[in-house]
């Protein structure tokens, strides 16, 4: 692998993944919260997560970022730009986040420090990462605090984080994000707690800086119609595996996965009325239980005996489109 | 209630210039709506719009501050103590956070059974089993879960015992602030089914609250866009997704994200 890294020239656009992820699990003492993921990321590719409460989608965007902290248990393969992630100590790890890797969570007073003010927490990026003089970083805070939509920004540079609405509090989670321009940006239902409105603008600020810049985007959301608006590529994630993924707008309308399909069913933008809702049966399922078969099994309106006897592998439905079921062939036929 | 069936009102709320001030801040200002027997209501509009404000007025968990609330003819703003404990029977609320809205120390039995120790009349005590064994029915719940405490149970499962206490009392008028935007998408529409199979069943009159503008349009009668406390349109719910005349509701709809058409990512590359 590193000696095709040696062969492609810098700035050319390669085939090589910017992000792959191969057998992630995570464990939280009998709490299985990742259970084998594979998932690559192309160079300023847009990929959403999908999956219900619970799936392991946050679990493991931390897992990339290297914030899986003890007793959280990590293994398989993170490799970020040909660097392998797992096991690194947290000092290199430091180094990738922020100009390698950026993470925006769910909830911005989570993310910010309540007893600084906003100005000082973007400042202090620039001064203590890239050693900037105090001017010169307090120019790139209001630079950058423009570009995520804040007005005035000069005049905002001393409030403190209670003083924004949740809206702006989130374009400022974005902007600090940003700040070292990431080549991968991972949000994580960045727009969950906000109104529709606010969300939409989020949703675009999210968009826009990412054709603008190149990065890359693995955006998690449990809202099918949300990822529709940020990503090209879909990976839906069931009982912290990936069961299907494949280009959105494809894997909507032709799903190969009953996951995925009873998702769909259950939206409310699929139907004109209540009636034609189709929930999924059943609960969620045990996160200590560990499957012999499909984890999907007991709530699938599809499942045969073989289903709960043996684990499906990916299956290859169409060129890009892959789904991990007995049935995929016949599901993505519409059989 | 049953004396009221023969005053000839066709309204089962009807709100009049419903006023309500914190302070400085005006939650509700001059709010007026009706709202027909058996009909689904949606309120939306956006987190601080006064939506949750409006449904605790309307129950007087909090005071008006000016207005009429006319719960089948009669006005609740004038009743005593006594006399809306008793009206209270027929105007059930669920709240948005069903991780909030059950003691954590009761067991789903007692959450079900509790509304009957305050209304005594309604259940004696000897059909409590019987009859909590039936709404867990109706609401869908496995029976052993009369024994379980809220922590066992998921978020889709404690809306369901919300639901199932609400109806204890087989209220006329049930008013729901937000009840499933806590929950998952694939649990909500189990909920949402739910609500509209017995809201068939037995003919409830209802106040949806929501913001989920998708939602909304899949159940709703007629629809009330509310605005920094003011209602800035109302009409049949068909006429305001199809031809919305307010700005503001225009801005909702333009925001919700949907499934269909294009999204916000294809319009920029065009
Ligand atoms: N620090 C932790 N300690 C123990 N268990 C954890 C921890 N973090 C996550 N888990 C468990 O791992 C599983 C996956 O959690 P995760 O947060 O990834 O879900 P999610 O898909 O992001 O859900 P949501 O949509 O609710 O955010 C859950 O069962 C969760 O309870
Ligand atoms: N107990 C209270 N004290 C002071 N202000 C309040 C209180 N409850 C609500 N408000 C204010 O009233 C307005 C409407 O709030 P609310 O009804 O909760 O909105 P919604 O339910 O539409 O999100 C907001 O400006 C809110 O801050
Ligand atoms: S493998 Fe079987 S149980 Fe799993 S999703 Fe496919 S049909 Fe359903
Ligand atoms: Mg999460
Ligand atoms: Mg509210």
């Amino acid at each position: 692998m590193t000696t095709e890294i040696l062969k492609r020239p810098a700035g050319e656009t390669s085939a090589r993944p910017l992000l792959s992820i191969a057998g992630l699990r995570v464990r939280y003492g009998r709490t299985h919260a990742v259970r084998g993921i594979d998932l690559d990321i192309m160079p300023g590719e847009s990929v959403a997560i999908l999956g219900e409460s619970g799936s392991g989608k946050s679990v493991t965007g931390k897992a990339v970022m290297g914030l899986i902290n003890p007793p959280g248990k990590v293994a398989g393969s993170v490799e970020f730009d040909g660097m392998q992630l797992v096991g690194r100590s947290e000092a290199s790890l430091r180094a990738v986040r922020g100009p390698g890797i950026a993470m925006v969570f769910q909830d911005s007073l989570d993310a910010l420090n309540p007893v600084f003010s906003i100005g000082s927490q973007i400042i202090e990026i620039f001064t203590v990462r890239l050693s900037w003089s105090g001017q010169q970083a307090r120019e790139e805070a209001i630079r950058l605090m423009l570009q995520v939509g804040i007005v005035n920004p000069e005049s905002r540079l001393d409030d403190y984080p209670h003083q924004f609405s949740g809206g702006m509090r989130q374009r400022i989670c974005i902007a600090m994000a940003i700040a070292l321009k990431p080549r991968l940006l991972i949000a994580d239902e960045p727009t969950t707690a906000l109104d529709v409105t606010v969300q939409a603008g989020i949703l675009k600020l999210i968009s826009q800086l990412q054709r603008d810049s190149g990065m890359a985007l693995l955006f998690v959301t449990h809202d099918l119609a949300v990822a529709r608006q940020v990503a090209r590529k879909l990976v839906v994630m069931y009982a912290g595996r990936v069961v299907e993924r494949g280009p959105i707008d494809d894997v909507f309308h032709r799903p190969a996965h009953p996951y995925t399909r009873a998702l769909l069913g259950s939206n409310p933008g699929s139907v004109k009325h209540w009636s034609e809702l189709k929930p999924i049966a059943g609960n969620p399922p045990d996160k200590s239980a560990v499957f012999t078969g499909c984890a999907f099994a007991p709530r699938c309106p599809r499942a045969v005996r073989m289903c709960s006897e043996r684990e499906p592998d990916f299956v290859t439905v169409a060129d890009g489109r892959q789904s991990r079921c007995h049935f995929a062939q016949e599901m993505f036929d519409g059989r | 209630m049953a004396a009221d069936t023969k005053v000839a009102v066709t309204s089962v709320l009807k709100v009049e210039k419903l006023t309500k001030h914190f302070g400085q801040v005006t939650a509700l200002n001059a709010i007026d709506f009706e709202v027909a027997e058996g009909e689904i209501l949606a309120v939306v509009g956006e987190s601080g719009s006064g939506k949750s404000t409006l449904a605790r007025t309307i129950l007087r968990l909090l005071d008006a501050s000016s207005g009429r609330i006319l719960y089948r003819g009669k006005d609740l703003l004038g009743l005593t103590a006594a006399e809306m404990r008793a009206t209270r029977r027929h105007i059930q609320m669920i709240f948005q956070d069903p991780y909030a809205s059950l003691h954590p120390r009761r067991t789903v039995f007692e959450l079900v059974s509790e509304p009957w120790r305050v209304h005594s009349s309604v259940a004696p005590r000897r059909e409590w089993p019987q009859r909590v064994a039936a709404l867990l029915e109706q609401v869908g719940l496995p029976q052993a879960y009369a024994s379980l405490y809220p922590a066992r149970l998921s978020g889709g499962e404690r809306q369901r015992v919300a639901i199932a206490r609400a109806l204890a009392l087989r209220p006329d008028l049930l008013i729901l602030d937000e009840p499933v935007s806590a929950l998952d998408v694939s649990i909500q529409a189990q909920v949402i089914k739910l609500l509209m199979t017995l809201q068939q069943e037995i003919g409830f009159t209802s106040i949806f609250i929501s913001h989920d503008l998708a939602l909304v349009r899949l159940i709703a009668d007629k629809v009330i866009v509310m605005n920094r406390g003011r209602i800035v349109e109302q009409g049949p719910t068909q006429a305001i997704f199809a031809n919305p005349r307010d700005d503001y509701t225009r801005l909702l709809l333009a925001s919700s994200p949907e499934l269909v058409g294009e999204t916000a990512t294809k319009e920029q590359e065009a």
